[in-house]
């Protein structure tokens, strides 16, 4: 069954399509959530949360084509929300030994990949989740503005302003790495 | 030199993203997927927009009493006969209210780095500011004396910042320019009524926190409230009629939802206009009426509907607008230059967003024969309240021809001139 029939049973309360529907969205929820959080365990009550509204919720989605779009939305909330709640608690960095060996030998690429998660730690959870909207699920920035409830003007602007700081932060990393020759905080 | 390396990674960022996302299906979504469905659906009947009669949701709250009203009524007639007795003789120097109907001016076209002035009678476009530079219409100042635009900077290899200026539209005199180069396109910039001052909300250079700040056209002041706690969401607004007061969101101090506030610019205090609950949002932008004692606004539900709203400035008397029969979302609320209608978006329920004029006064809605995608779409009212001024996208994001939409008819004509501009609309003396 296509998903606009799987929609349609869900929303009439079919568990069964509900939990196809998941199964078939539930990594890039998954790696969404931990993207923008950045904490597995977070990132699970993130989907938990999503899952609870989503299966409360569906009733009232009117369009079954949208599912997609609406999931995604209510799993960067669910993130945003999170991240708010957990604002007011003091945040400890550890300063965790850097493999110079492993270090080393990595490809170019995967030095990358390390150098963009540091840079990702450095941003704000606003910041992150429209990252990821954009870069990992791929939506056009118009429809991120949507997603996320605020201008397209101020979506463009936020997302410049992400890249900005990405690539400061970035480049403190390097200059990081650098001079603590053997530490790296995580 | 590091700066440079990130610049090379970003074209690679959704690859290195999908490898740092390392998707797998984990290994709690079933329990998670039991758990969720272990409870109890909402009920369809039960979201708003499916069985609220219309009757009931569009009903009017009951205004002031008569007195108040037919003073108001004198007062203005009385100002107007005393402006009209004022004015006689001297119209080349007539200036529009600063709220409120004006007649029809030019409207803003941005052409290559330069900005132009289109007649929006027969299409003829005037250069206003041309050159190497690259700059960028924002709109006319209330009076229409003046055009507002951002005139962006080299590229630095971080961030790259524009200074926002204004320049006469009589053309003959160079730009002037506000202090700081904070701004990086996409900000909300509002002009005071006074003319001689403008608001915008940016952020410092690498930080997370936006900033409203307030900066004299001509560079003699410059004031940042650095303990206002505004978001970028939503955009600023200066209420009517003095501009004392800016409307802006801010984060609520549940920690999960925005709130509406004012902020006094002259002693830097905020209140509180709408205080939104865990699971309802302020969704998009504010807009303010031209009387300046309500403003209209979006909220989102926590199952996703969203619904216009409309709320006195000094927070009282909130009220929903329609929604329409089966509609799941209305949004972007714009009031018109009389304060009596609204330019909405609407979904009905059919999955097409359609821009729709609901007259507050209970009168039949104009829905607008275009479809907005979902990429949105530029909007401003013609300064008559005749017409709006839209530039569409299309579903891949590419800006349409600008167009004017009728708002008495709904009836859809394309304009005279190329643009690339967010639509601003000139206003001038009657």
């Amino acid at each position: 069954m296509d998903q606009q029939g799987l929609v349609e049973r869900a929303r009439r309360g079919d568990r069964q399509a509900f939990a196809e529907l998941v199964r078939a969205s539930g990594a890039r929820l998954d790696a969404t959530a931990r993207l923008i959080l950045r904490d597995p365990d977070l990132a699970q009550d993130a989907v938990q949360d999503t899952l609870i509204r989503a299966w409360r919720s569906l009733p009232g989605l009117r369009d079954p084509a949208t599912f997609d779009h609406w999931l995604h939305s209510l799993v960067a909330h669910a993130c945003i929300d999170l991240t708010r709640k957990r604002r007011r608690r003091v945040v400890e960095l550890e300063l965790s030994p850097l493999d110079v060996a492993a270090a080393l030998d990595e490809t170019a690429q995967v030095a990358d990949r390390d150098l963009l998660d540091r840079a990702l730690a450095r941003l704000e959870p606003e910041q992150r989740a429209i990252l990821v909207l954009h870069f990992y699920l791929d939506l056009p920035l118009p429809k991120v503005a949507r997603l996320l409830g605020i201008p397209g003007g101020t979506a463009k602007s936020r997302l410049h302003r992400s890249l900005g700081v990405l690539r400061s932060s970035m480049s403190i990393d390097e200059v990081t790495s650098a001079g603590t020759a053997g530490g790296s905080i995580s | 030199m590091t700066i440079d390396r990130a610049r090379r990674l970003e074209p690679r960022l959704p690859g290195l993203f999908d490898e740092l996302a390392d998707a797998h299906s984990p290994e709690y979504l079933e329990a998670a997927i039991d758990r969720a469905s272990s409870g109890s659906q909402r009920p369809a009947w039960t979201f708003p927009a499916r069985w609220i009669p219309v009757e009931v949701v569009t009903l009017r709250v009951p205004t002031i009493g008569v007195p108040w009203r037919a003073l108001g009524i004198l007062a203005l007639i009385g100002l107007l006969v005393a402006m009209a007795a004022l004015f006689v003789g001297s119209r080349s120097t007539r200036l529009p209210e600063p709220f409120g109907p004006a007649a029809n001016g030019v409207v803003a076209v941005g052409l290559g780095g330069d900005l132009y002035t289109a007649d929006p009678q027969t299409g003829e476009l005037t250069l206003l500011l041309g050159g190497p530079q690259r700059d960028e219409w924002i709109g006319f100042t209330p009076d229409g004396t003046r055009g507002v635009f951002l005139r962006w900077n080299p590229d630095n290899g971080a961030m790259t910042a524009a200074r926002v200026g204004t320049v006469p539209l009589g053309g003959g005199a160079q730009p002037t320019f506000v202090q700081k180069d904070v701004l990086h396109g996409g900000e909300p910039i509002q002009i005071a009524p006074n003319g001689r001052e403008l608001a915008f909300s940016a952020f410092d250079f690498g930080g997370p926190n936006v900033h409203i700040s307030v900066a004299a056209l001509d560079q003699s002041s410059f004031r940042t409230f650095l303990d206002v706690p505004a978001v970028d969401y939503g955009g600023i607004a200066y209420l009517a009629p003095d501009g004392r007061e800016l409307v802006y969101l801010a984060r609520s101090s549940n920690l999960h939802t925005h709130d509406i506030r004012a902020l006094d610019v002259t002693t830097g205090k905020t209140r509180a206009i709408v205080q939104t609950s865990p699971g309802n949002d302020i969704f998009g932008n504010v807009s303010v009426a031209p009387d300046g004692k309500h403003i209209a606004y979006a909220l989102q539900s926590a199952a996703g509907m969203i619904s216009v709203h409309v709320v006195g400035t000094n927070g009282r008397v909130d009220r929903v607008v329609g929604p329409a029969p089966g509609a799941i979302f209305e949004a972007s609320p714009q009031w018109d230059p009389q304060g009596r209608r609204l330019l909405i978006e609407r979904d009905d329920g059919g999955g097409a967003v359609h821009p729709v004029i609901v007259d507050l006064g209970g009168g039949p809605d104009v829905v607008v024969d275009a479809e907005i995608s979902e990429n949105g779409a530029g909007k401003a009212w013609a300064p008559d309240g005749t017409s709006i001024l839209a530039q569409r996208t299309d579903g891949a994001g590419r800006q349409l021809q600008q167009e004017v939409w009728d708002a008495r008819t709904g009836k859809v004509t394309p304009v005279a001139w190329p643009s690339v501009t967010p639509p601003s609309w000139q206003r001038v003396a009657p």
